[in-house]
């Protein structure tokens, strides 16, 4: 296990590698540079402003050259300085981290928590007008886009309770009672959906399981329905479904653009939304670079967890 | 007891979620956008003017009708139409209690002049010839020749006064503000909110009246006008027709609306054909139809204008006034004729899925049809769509121009042969000749005169349809008093703003 566990830790430096190249080319690739959207249309500049901004913005030098600027600095630790804000980009990122960590375990803790005992529910009930409700409600929360579900619960709240928390995110160590108060919303939101597709893996993959051998001998053994479920099928029916929640928690990480936006969240998505839309390299680079170690150590630690729970797959 | 202890518990639990604090004497403000920086001389974001504005002053600004009133200049002398002597107030500090003098504006006008510094405001200066300091209440500006338009640059939020101590100490005022507005800047928490704090020693005796004013980052309209609503906000600048709408509707919300200064314009590459004909351009222009374009991009929020922006009450002739200004199917299919394109063309119109340029695009699609033009409408994100404007890789092109309230500012660099602003390879040395007797004109008659001959020859000559301004919005909740919208947006008038308690 340990000899895995490390050798999964060595990949991790040219997979880095390879991120770095790709994010770095494929976002200098876009049309538009820093400068030319930080000049707009409307301002006046003469040549001589125009190269003096260059020099400004970096992009006086060939890319080539600023490729191997970014990676050295990144050895070094610095993530660079913002071409939007000019601040240091990785105390930008960490400081908006811990709002996407939270809205990331909130939701996929309410998906969880509705997902998948619906979902066992579905599988053990053989009332046919109980599963058509389960599978058309999961349909439906698959179906229904973020965007709209959130605009949704704000204008609700707003004209039946006249509540709105809309600009007043405060982080939870400041005061958790208004911080909880404000994710509550997003949260729901996004786990809606991911509630659905929970409860359609956990209904399919208990019943595969509760169709196996090993379920038939633990029961003719004489085992308490109670204990063949537990310890038996219900063991084995969530490895596919830890799967999808670890990629759902790495895709979360990488911050939820739509809700962010629409809640005025200051996370990880809104950060990088607006990057992009000024062309700034720096932070763009930081952030993919930051989402994608996470992503990583999650895919790591889904495999472990793997391991414990099914010991066939502690690898040699 | 302990039943009772708990429901009591709960109760207070429960009165902390749905009880907002009521803040007499803070006004929260919804805008969209953080600011990305705070340096006066160096911005171009409108997110970071609505901050500045907040925190300095300039030697002169607008009041609500756009009219250039004194601010830091308490008054100013013009012995000749190539000198401007101004006389500062004396005793105004910047907000780390030092005083401001001529030196700091000579410095700023220096610094902004200065090609490294990369001041998008040069432009408004690049007549200046000498800046003398002749006492420290007493600054002579000399110009290389009369420009009409000074002032109205001066005004600018790129021109606002910065202190010399402070710049020379900390490279740049990006992160850092030390003005002399009527707000300081007590605390920043990027993309969510900032707040400013009265700044006691404002010159203007008893002003502002608002302690505190927090400015909140909301992206999305209909979010902020739920935070309005829902008693999270005091002002919000809400600017989606629709949300608008809704707005107007809701008695607990006043919306405030004032003509803008800005102007939609549908312009073309006159190097493509077919667009290098006269005829063609000619029947465009009668097709348009300005009104159904205010009412279905904008949802009737804007104001068809002419080549001057027509909140410019003075100088603008309104569009049915001038050739070609009404839209005239007829007219428009005779001269497609006269032009040899009676069997229809079809060209690309380039949009950007931002400031209703895509919806406007798409009006005009659906009426240059009716008279036989196919167009196909390019949608491209922001960046795109600038990386194509500086390259002129376009047909057509819908686009928001900044306005200004003086001809001048607005026409020369949009029209002027290469002017700095001209993307439509316009070139017509007639206009240019006008455009040349305007801006040295001090005499506001005589220079009416030669604006309302340009006005007529652009809509002729048709380089661009000059389509309309988008009206200028806020909603605020009731009992706000004093809160005045200028034409350009700015949201200075918070110095003057009251709450009723």
């Amino acid at each position: 296990m340990s000899t895995y566990i490390i050798k999964r830790l060595l990949i991790i430096f040219p997979l880095l590698l390879g991120i770095s190249i790709v994010v770095f080319f494929v976002s200098h690739l876009i049309p538009g540079s820093a400068m030319e959207i930080f000049m707009g249309t409307q301002v006046e500049a003469t040549p001589e402003q125009v190269a003096e901004l260059k020099k400004i913005f970096g992009e006086d030098k060939p890319l080539i050259v600023r490729y191997f600027e970014w990676v050295k600095d990144l050895l070094k630790g610095d993530f660079g300085v913002s071409l939007r804000t000019s601040r240091k980009v990785l105390p930008d990122i960490m400081a908006r981290l811990p709002l996407t960590v939270e809205l990331t375990i909130l939701s996929l803790t309410l998906a969880v928590l509705i997902g998948i005992p619906i979902g066992i529910y579905a599988a053990l009930k053989h009332n046919p007008l109980v599963s058509l409700i389960i599978r058309i409600g999961s349909l439906l929360g698959l179906s229904i886009p973020q965007f709209w579900l959130a605009t949704m619960l704000i204008l609700f709240f707003a004209r039946y309770f006249h509540m709105s928390d809309i600009g007043n995110f405060v982080p939870f160590f400041e005061n958790p009672i208004g911080n909880l108060k404000f994710m509550l919303l997003p949260s729901i939101s996004m786990a809606l959906g991911m509630a659905s597709v929970l409860v359609r893996f956990t209904r399919t993959s208990m019943l595969e399981v509760l169709g196996a051998d090993y379920i038939r001998t633990a029961r003719s053994k004489g085992l308490s329905e109670g204990v063949v479920l537990k310890k038996h099928a219900l063991k084995n029916a969530l490895l596919p479904v830890i799967t999808v929640i670890g990629f759902y928690a790495g895709y979360l990480l990488g911050g939820a653009i739509v809700i962010e936006e629409i809640f005025a969240l200051p996370g990880i998505g809104r950060l990088m939304l607006y990057a992009i839309e000024k062309r700034d390299y720096p932070v763009i680079q930081g952030t993919v670079i930051i989402v994608a170690l996470l992503f990583i150590f999650i895919n790591l630690l889904v495999d472990i967890l793997y391991g414990i729970i099914d010991p066939r797959i502690r690898y040699e | 007891m302990k039943k009772i202890s708990l429901l009591v518990l709960f109760s207070f639990l429960l009165g902390l979620f749905l009880i907002t604090p009521l803040y007499a004497s803070t006004l929260r403000v919804g805008i969209e956008q953080e600011a990305v920086g705070l340096d006066p001389n160096i911005v171009t974001a409108f997110a970071s003017f609505r901050r500045i504005e907040l925190l300095y002053n300039r030697l002169v600004t607008y009041d609500a009708s756009m009219k250039v009133i004194p601010d830091l200049a308490e008054s100013w002398d013009t012995p000749n139409n190539t000198t401007y002597i101004f006389h500062l107030r004396k005793g105004i500090k910047f907000h780390d209690g030092k005083e401001l003098t001529a030196q700091d504006v000579k410095f700023t006008f220096d610094r902004i002049l200065n090609p490294k510094t990369g001041s998008p405001a040069r432009a408004y200066l690049k007549n200046v010839k000498t800046i003398e300091v002749l006492d420290p209440y007493t600054i002579k500006i000399t110009l290389d020749q009369p420009v009409a338009s000074f002032l109205v640059g001066l005004a600018s939020g790129n021109c606002s006064i910065v202190p010399k101590h402070t710049v020379e100490e900390l490279g740049n005022l990006q992160r850092k503000e030390n003005g002399t507005g009527p707000y300081k800047l007590s605390k920043w928490v990027p993309d969510n909110y900032m707040e400013f704090t009265k700044n006691e020693a404002y010159f203007e005796k008893g002003k502002p009246y608002i302690d505190k004013v927090v400015y909140k980052v909301i992206p999305d309209q209909m979010s902020m006008y739920t935070a309005l609503k829902g008693k999270s906000l005091d002002l919000a600048i809400i600017r989606s027709g629709s949300v608008l709408k809704l707005a107007e509707k809701d008695k607990d919300i006043v919306v405030v609306k004032v003509p803008g200064i800005n102007v939609h314009t549908f312009g073309y590459n006159l190097k493509r054909k077919p667009f290098d004909n006269l005829y063609v351009r000619q029947a465009i222009a009668s097709a348009i139809d300005r009104e159904e374009i205010v009412k279905t991009a904008a949802f009737g929020f804007g104001k068809p204008t002419g080549p001057i922006p027509i909140a410019a009450s003075y100088w603008a002739i309104p569009p049915e006034e001038l050739p070609f200004g009404k839209p005239d199917l007829k007219k428009a299919k005779e001269l497609l004729k006269k032009a040899g394109y009676e069997n229809g063309l079809s060209f690309k119109i380039l949009a950007a899925n931002k400031y209703k340029l895509a919806d406007i695009a798409q009006v005009i699609q659906a009426q240059l049809k009716r008279v036989g033009i196919n167009t196909q409408i390019e949608i491209v994100e922001w960046g795109m769509y600038v990386n194509r404007w500086k390259k002129r890789d376009y047909d057509a092109i819908v686009e928001l121009r900044g306005g200004s309230p003086d001809p001048d500012r607005f026409l020369y660099r949009m029209v002027y042969t290469n002017g700095p602003v001209n993307n439509f390879f316009f070139s017509d040395k007639e206009i240019d000749k006008l455009l040349d007797e305007g801006r040295v004109l001090t005499d506001p008659k005589e220079r009416k005169k030669i604006y309302d001959k340009v006005q007529y020859l652009l809509a002729e000559r048709a380089p661009i349809v000059f389509l309309y301004s988008p009206t200028v919005s806020v909603a605020h909740r009731k009992g706000l008093e004093g809160f005045k919208l200028i034409p350009n947006e700015s949201l200075l008038y918070i110095k003057d703003t009251k709450i009723e308690k």
